[in-house]
């Protein structure tokens, strides 16, 4: 019997769409190709090369059983992918940011800036209509205003010394400086006030610890259940909701969750003259068996690298040739500044302090472990400091008020590195353009692997927009500013070449048939019946916020026109109040399952009605 | 890529799916075609264990240079440990090795470890850099003082046949890979109780606190501020 809806993905979005649908009673299975932590607290490691090595490391893109390589992407020229697989995707890393986009990239912007956007890439809806499902997520997560440390608190009051003003809500109105809006419970209890670890146990320390370690998955406090880990990445949040929303909300239906499943072709039958989704097959990546499911809707979220392989390797209709295409990164760029006193940069949430430049772009400060610390200073384009700068300032980038750029080498990296916790570090998020040049493609050279064909990955980042390399310089410039203010004695630019872990727009929604693969319903133009619910549906690149609040409140909206269209069900999200995945109901529901990964004595003592 | 070599490769490829072979990822499997584009691909494949070692250990020192050989070799050394004593240059060995299977190097006639493939383009543009380099390793990379060791990267970002190859993925990552290793705790990561053996030598370097489960380094909310305004309040309007 066909499922009601198969989601392809369990990263940012997928876990979105099934627990909103698991609770309006649907039957939802949720595929992903890789491992499940399904105990993380003995799983994962505060170590960086143990999680985050891309070729070993539990948080690379590959199979369970890290003895056997990982699966890789052709990249035809300088660049990174940085993404992880497993239940939680890439938010299994992130720093757990929830900025909402700006406004201007929206459909309807008056404001006087309204041309500083990319205009022709705009969302089709207004940003008044997607509101009220940031409202939802928020409350969902939930996200929190970060609380500080020294780096932030070093970080905010330079941008104040800067010029630049505070905001104090949530929408993105000027240029301005502020903490974090985070997708982190805030530290209470002992949490952030003892590096003790038996003093760091749940319930006596709740929320953040402040450890400093958000890019190796979350864990922590210790003893905690699942829902009430600090970290609100999909497999702490969405994913235990989806899987238990039977036993905290009347009428739903608990979704159904196969890790290592990696899918490899979505099949489709014609209705009329309509192509439609029909069914999904995939690999089990442990056992090698094919299994194959029918659907009445799937659900593409396997990211914006994925998800275009997926379609060309199931060989679905392309007509306008913008599968792939269009994808933005915030063609990041990355600025440290070394201090004459403490920042703690190596500690605490790592990032939770952040500058928004509208029409430009953002930037955020970073606190990071050594091992990644020494990556970024040794990632550029502009060649090996003190000796070349590979053609850098003929394709217009510039020091921009730093004192030196590229890679750092030897006794160079040496003086850099040489307290962790002295540095400060600005992450440059650019306002990029879509450029149709910037695509995912299937590789013509690389060997097929066990799912197929796979992709290839081109950035031509050194024949960007004008607008966009204009806005990086412009962020840049800021960046090298307000390090100066914090009192910085050396600053470095990086100027990275592409790294590609803001990855957005590779299946872009869009007003425009001509050059977008879904329509403003988040569903595929060429085969009904299939939506698309990660970053690579984004329109663009939002103006330069870091893009997963707003892809799980578009995949809150897609979960609804699904409901809607194909099973004849009312909206909610303007009608009902969301709960919260850390309601003492859900706690309890997670813990009945079996899935709090925590001691029964870490189970809430007052039980309340299923809603 | 040049047209003519990337017809070979696709039929390289064909064939290689013909012989059951091509079953890894696609970083580095390039390689074997860069390497026969060089003709160092025997080269590469004849290359000793001990070569590849030699030059990774210079590749390491030149990115963070400690009291070791190779660092005094390069004319930029320091007094305390560095790369060199992290031990990561097995690390670096295995990894590259690991990223792609000898397998997918197979359609040239036998395996390339890629560890050695990159080795040999090392010792390639160093001899470029500089033809004579005398000193008491095997490699010739390894005995190149730094700037020329720098010239080497030069040279190979900057080589034309590499263009929208993944060879320019490669040099871009190659130092940055190495340095990550090298500061994290890589080169004394017990595989077997997921834990350093000892303390890394990038931790001490960087006067890094180490593992933890918190920190005490809470200091309260910027002006006081605990969450943003404009926030509406949800009325509850229906229960499901």
């Amino acid at each position: 019997m066909a499922r009601d809806v198969i989601v392809i993905g369990a990263g940012g979005g997928g876990p979105v769409v099934a627990k909103e649908l698991a609770e309006r009673g649907l039957d939802v299975l949720v595929l992903e190709g890789g491992p499940r932590f399904a105990r993380s607290s003995r799983e994962m490691r505060h170590l960086e090369y143990d999680a985050n090595d891309p070729v070993s490391g539990y948080l690379r893109v590959g199979p369970a059983d890290r003895s056997r390589p990982p699966w890789m992407r052709d990249l035809p020229q300088s660049s990174f992918v940085w993404q992880s697989t497993g239940v939680g995707g890439t938010t299994l890393h992130y720093f757990a940011n929830s900025p909402r986009a700006m406004p201007g990239v929206f459909r309807g912007y008056r404001g006087r800036d309204r041309n500083a956007y990319d205009r022709a890439h705009e969302f089709p809806f207004s940003y008044r209509s997607l509101i009220p499902y940031y409202e939802w997520v928020e409350h969902t997560l939930p996200v929190q205003t970060a609380a500080m440390g020294t780096k932030e608190r070093v970080y905010l009051r330079a941008a104040a010394r800067s010029g630049l003003p505070v905001q104090a809500g949530k929408d993105i109105k000027r240029n301005s400086h502020r903490p974090q809006e985070n997708a982190i419970l805030q530290p209470r209890g002992t949490a952030g006030r003892t590096s003790d670890p038996r003093k760091l146990r749940f319930p006596k320390a709740r929320g953040c610890t402040f450890c400093g370690f958000c890019l190796q998955g979350c864990y922590e406090p210790l003893r905690s259940p699942r829902n009430l880990r600090a970290k609100r990445s999909t497999d702490n949040s969405y994913v235990p909701m989806a899987l238990t929303a039977d036993l905290y909300k009347r009428g739903a239906r608990a979704a159904t969750l196969i890790a290592n499943a990696f899918v490899t072709r979505i099949g489709t039958a014609q209705e009329g003259a309509r192509t439609v989704a029909r069914t999904v097959t995939w690999r089990d990546t442990a056992s090698g068996e094919m299994h194959t499911e029918e659907a009445r809707v799937v659900v593409m979220a396997g990211g914006c690298v994925e998800n275009p392989r997926l379609w060309f390797n199931s060989n679905l209709p392309n007509p306008n040739d913008w599968v792939g295409r269009g994808i933005t990164d915030h063609y990041l760029d990355w600025v440290i500044g070394v201090l004459p006193r403490y920042t703690g940069s190596s500690r605490g949430p790592n990032s939770a302090a952040r500058c928004d430049f509208p029409g430009r772009g953002a930037m955020e400060n970073v606190g990071l472990p050594p091992g990644f610390q020494a990556f970024s200073g040794t990632f550029s384009d502009s060649g090996i400091a003190g000796f070349y700068d590979n053609g850098a300032p003929a394709a217009g980038v510039g020091l921009r008020g730093a004192d030196t750029w590229g890679r750092q080498v030897g006794g160079d990296l040496l003086r850099m590195m040489d307290d962790v916790d002295r540095v400060l570090n600005v992450l440059v998020l650019t306002d990029d353009d879509v450029e149709a040049q910037n695509r995912v493609t299937l590789s013509p050279n690389a060997p097929p692997d066990e799912h197929g064909p796979v992709s290839r990955v081109e950035m031509k980042h050194r024949a960007r927009s004008a607008r966009t390399r204009r806005n990086r310089e412009y962020v840049s410039r800021q960046a090298v500013r307000l390090l100066r203010a914090a009192g910085a004695e050396r600053i470095y630019r990086m100027n990275f070449p592409p790294l590609i872990l803001h990855i957005q727009s590779s299946m872009r929604m869009g007003a425009n048939p001509a050059d977008s693969v879904l329509d403003r319903n988040a569903e595929s133009r060429f085969v009904r019946r299939l939506f698309i619910a990660d970053n690579s549906a984004l329109p663009n690149a939002l103006g330069g916020p870091n893009p997963t609040l707003t892809t799980q409140a578009l995949a809150t909206r897609t979960a609804e026109k699904i409901f809607t269209r194909y099973f004849g069900g009312e909206p909610w999200v303007r009608r009902e109040s969301p709960l919260s995945s850390i309601d003492d109901r859900v706690t309890a529901a997670v813990f009945r399952r079996g899935l709090a990964d925590a001691p029964r004595s870490s189970r809430p003592r007052r039980r309340r009605r299923a809603r | 890529m040049p047209d003519e070599v990337h017809q070979e490769g696709l039929s390289r490829r064909a064939l290689m799916q013909r012989a059951g072979l091509a079953t890894a990822g696609a970083a580095l499997a390039q390689l074997p075609w860069a390497l026969d584009a060089k003709g160092l691909l025997e080269e590469a494949r004849a290359q000793s264990a001990d070569l590849t070692e030699d030059t990774l250990n210079g590749l390491v020192a030149f990115v963070t240079p400690g009291d070791d050989p190779y660092s005094r070799q390069q004319g930029e050394a320091t007094d305390r440990p560095g790369g060199i004593a992290s031990g990561v240059t097995p690390v670096l060995i295995a990894s590259l090795n690991r990223y792609v299977r000898a397998s997918a190097l197979g359609a040239f006639g036998g395996s390339v470890p890629a560890a050695a493939g990159v080795a040999a383009l090392l010792n390639h543009y160093a001899v470029q850099a500089s033809p004579v380099a005398i000193g008491p390793f095997v490699s010739h990379f390894a005995r190149l003082g730094k700037p020329q060791k720098a010239d080497v990267f030069r040279r190979w970002e900057g080589d034309p046949a590499w263009e929208n190859s993944e060879m320019r993925a490669v040099s871009a990552v190659l130092i940055g890979y190495t340095a990550y290793l090298t500061w994290s705790e890589a080169g004394v990561f017990d595989r077997t109780r997921r834990a350093p053996m000892h303390r890394p030598v990038g931790w001490t370097l960087s006067g890094y606190g180490g593992r933890a489960e918190g920190r005490r380094e809470l200091k309260g909310y910027y002006k006081g501020r605990r969450r943003a305004r404009g926030r509406r309040r949800r009325r509850r309007r229906r229960r499901a």
